[in-house]
């Protein structure tokens, strides 16, 4: 038998009045790195909070490591949460505030210190770490939520929009240390609304839009189930013009066309796994040399605008 | 920024069976970091200039009698300290703290964003209320007893100035003093706990707090049969060692409840009173 999924959602539904943050989402997220995605408004923040136990569902279930994290406090000493929030006790040093939230697991003074210095180093703000919060900038902010979350080492970390706020080095070694996380084990669930950021940190996804669960898995698994969508494949080589005549001729393409300004063509296909069996015929036989081939829409940004395409066009 | 350590162990958290020690570390960690926020605010630093002010007044009523009067006066030591005490302390310091600090017990982590910290950690509601009530007590005490030894000082040492000798030493007496302070320092906690009941079930507690303190409280003193029990200042008043002016003027409506009895009340309304408060951190949803 399975284990169980370290996080279990089960019809989880969540109001505020008359608003729906998110509504019937199912769903399991296992080890390494899941981005949650959709636009600002989406229920991605909600079901963040629904999962660390801050927000109680209007229906349905959650279990984080088999708890309901609502009820059952200690779960927290095995989750993080970055949450979305901006509060913080302003004077006290970034190392204070981390060594004083670890005394409240009941951690001893040592190890506490020792713990909050390492997660400070984690995430490169040591040299900030007896400065008063009220002094940080956003970004500093942000890392040392980031501190907070995963100092008592969980093996479940929770990261809502974790990059917003940080220069564009700061978010390369955080979505490092993020990757590094997942690789290590821990279950990671990470939310954004800029797609590409999660693009290149992991292929599982769960995307939301409107409060509900379009999609969930791996991306590529995602993409080819849109059968009513064609698939986007780019190849460029030294003569786009032979290759799309011989493209043309092919069953399983549905569309070529010469680009203008690089020297490839794209492709259209409903056949993505016949067309690469023939295309590597044709290159042979024509001898074509390829230089690049790749799917332009085989990605979390074309996933989702396909998804929301759909829906969009469902509600009209 | 260095991730290379992600993976490696680090200290484990405290086992279950030490439940017990467990929970008075975690309170005592609340109570630390609660302590910690509030030194470091302005808030306690204000009313603590503001306790001064009723603990100089001995010095002002000296300054005024050698001014405006030829022939120098000062009531007994003992008599200022008490009507100071009955007046300014009991129906003026004592509420304006309890509804500054006690308010704040929750609401200022609700409205500061940071309750999220606490609610985040493996603590149990009741040892977040327990912890914060706890250190905001001992610093509003602190203000408070300060304040009192200040004004009996102060009292002692004007009387001195113009009735020199034995008689101003006769009424040096610190056991009321000790007392006075304890009471106060009793209700006070008591007071504190209710505010914090009332700042977290209550959108603009501070509203509710002034007309519980200035109108519910002062008014039913005035009315007759036994309204008055269900105010708290009537059983703080029944504890002091001394009579306080609003006991002498409406002992009229009966005798006073034992003194045990009113200790008990105000004991019994500071547990429900952070029994409430912990039963709303409970159900609170952080959005």
């Amino acid at each position: 038998m399975n284990a169980p999924a370290p996080i279990l959602l089960d019809d989880v539904s969540k109001w505020y009045g008359d608003v729906m943050g998110v509504n019937g989402i199912s769903g399991q997220v296992g080890p390494g790195v899941t981005g949650l995605l959709g636009p600002n408004g989406a229920g991605k923040s909600t079901l963040l909070k629904v999962m660390a136990g801050l927000l109680a569902p209007s229906r349905g279930r959650v279990e984080i490591l088999g708890s309901d994290p609502r009820r059952d406090i200690e779960i927290h000493r095995r989750l993080g949460f970055c949450h979305d929030g901006d509060g913080f006790y302003d004077g006290l040093t970034g190392l204070d505030f981390l060594r004083l939230s670890l005394r409240l697991h009941g951690f001893g003074a040592r190890p506490a210190r020792q713990m909050a210095g390492d997660a400070l180093e984690k995430l490169g703000l040591t040299a900030e770490a007896r400065k008063r919060i009220g002094a940080y900038s956003k970004g500093m902010r942000q890392r040392l939520k980031m501190a907070h979350a995963i100092a008592h080492d969980p093996e479940i970390v929770l990261l809502d929009e974790p990059l917003a706020g940080m220069d564009p080095v700061g978010r390369h070694s955080t979505l490092e240390l993020v990757r590094q996380w997942g690789e290590a084990g821990r279950v990671v669930l990470i939310s954004s609304h800029i797609l590409h950021e999660i693009d290149v940190l992991t292929g599982n996804i769960m995307m939301l839009s409107h409060g509900r669960l379009l999609a969930e898995g791996d991306i590529h698994e995602v993409r080819d189930l849109l059968s009513e969508h064609p698939h986007q494949i780019y190849i460029e080589c030294a003569n786009p013009r032979a290759l799309s005549s011989r493209l043309i001729t092919m069953d399983s393409v549905q569309k070529v066309h010469v680009e203008r300004d690089r020297p490839g063509v794209m492709l259209e296909t409903f056949q993505p796994d016949a067309l690469y069996q023939q295309l590597g015929r044709i290159v042979v036989e024509e001898g074509i040399e390829i230089e690049l081939m790749t799917s332009p829409d085989d990605n979390v940004q074309a996933v989702f605008d396909y998804l929301t395409q759909g829906r969009t066009e469902e509600g009209a | 920024m260095s991730a290379t350590a992600a993976a490696q162990p680090l200290p484990s958290a405290p086992a279950a069976p030490r439940r017990v020690a467990l929970r008075l570390a975690q309170v005592r960690a609340v109570f630390g970091l609660s302590l910690r926020i509030t030194l470091r605010g302005k808030r306690i630093w204000i009313l603590g200039f503001i306790a001064l002010v009723p603990a100089l007044l001995p010095v002002l009523h000296m300054v005024l009698v050698r001014l405006f009067t030829h022939v120098g006066r000062f009531p007994p030591a003992m008599d200022f300290f008490k009507n100071v005490v009955s007046v300014l302390y009991l129906h003026v310091l004592l509420y304006v703290l309890a509804l500054a600090c006690g308010l704040a017990i929750v609401s200022d982590e609700v409205e500061d964003k940071t309750l999220v910290h606490l609610l985040l950690r493996p603590l149990p509601r009741w040892a977040i209320v327990v912890g914060r009530w706890l250190s905001t007590w001992l610093v509003t005490s602190v203000v408070l007893v300060g304040s009192l030894i200040a004004l009996y000082a102060l009292s002692w040492a004007a009387q001195q100035e113009f009735d020199v000798g034995r008689r101003a030493l006769d009424h040096f007496n610190l056991t009321i003093l000790a007392l006075d302070c304890l009471v106060f320092v009793f209700a006070l906690g008591a007071y504190l706990a209710l505010f914090s009941c009332v700042g977290a079930w209550l959108p603009h507690g501070e509203r509710w707090g002034v007309v519980f303190c200035f109108g519910w409280e002062s008014l039913i003193t005035y009315l007759p049969a036994r309204l008055k029990w269900f105010t708290l200042m009537y059983h703080a008043q029944t504890l002091f060692p001394h009579k306080v002016s609003v006991n002498k003027l409406f002992s009229v409506w009966g005798e006073p409840l034992p003194k045990l009895t009113c200790a008990l009340i105000l004991v019994i309304v500071t547990v429900v009173s952070l029994a409430l408060t912990v039963w709303n951190l409970k159900r609170r949803e952080i959005r």
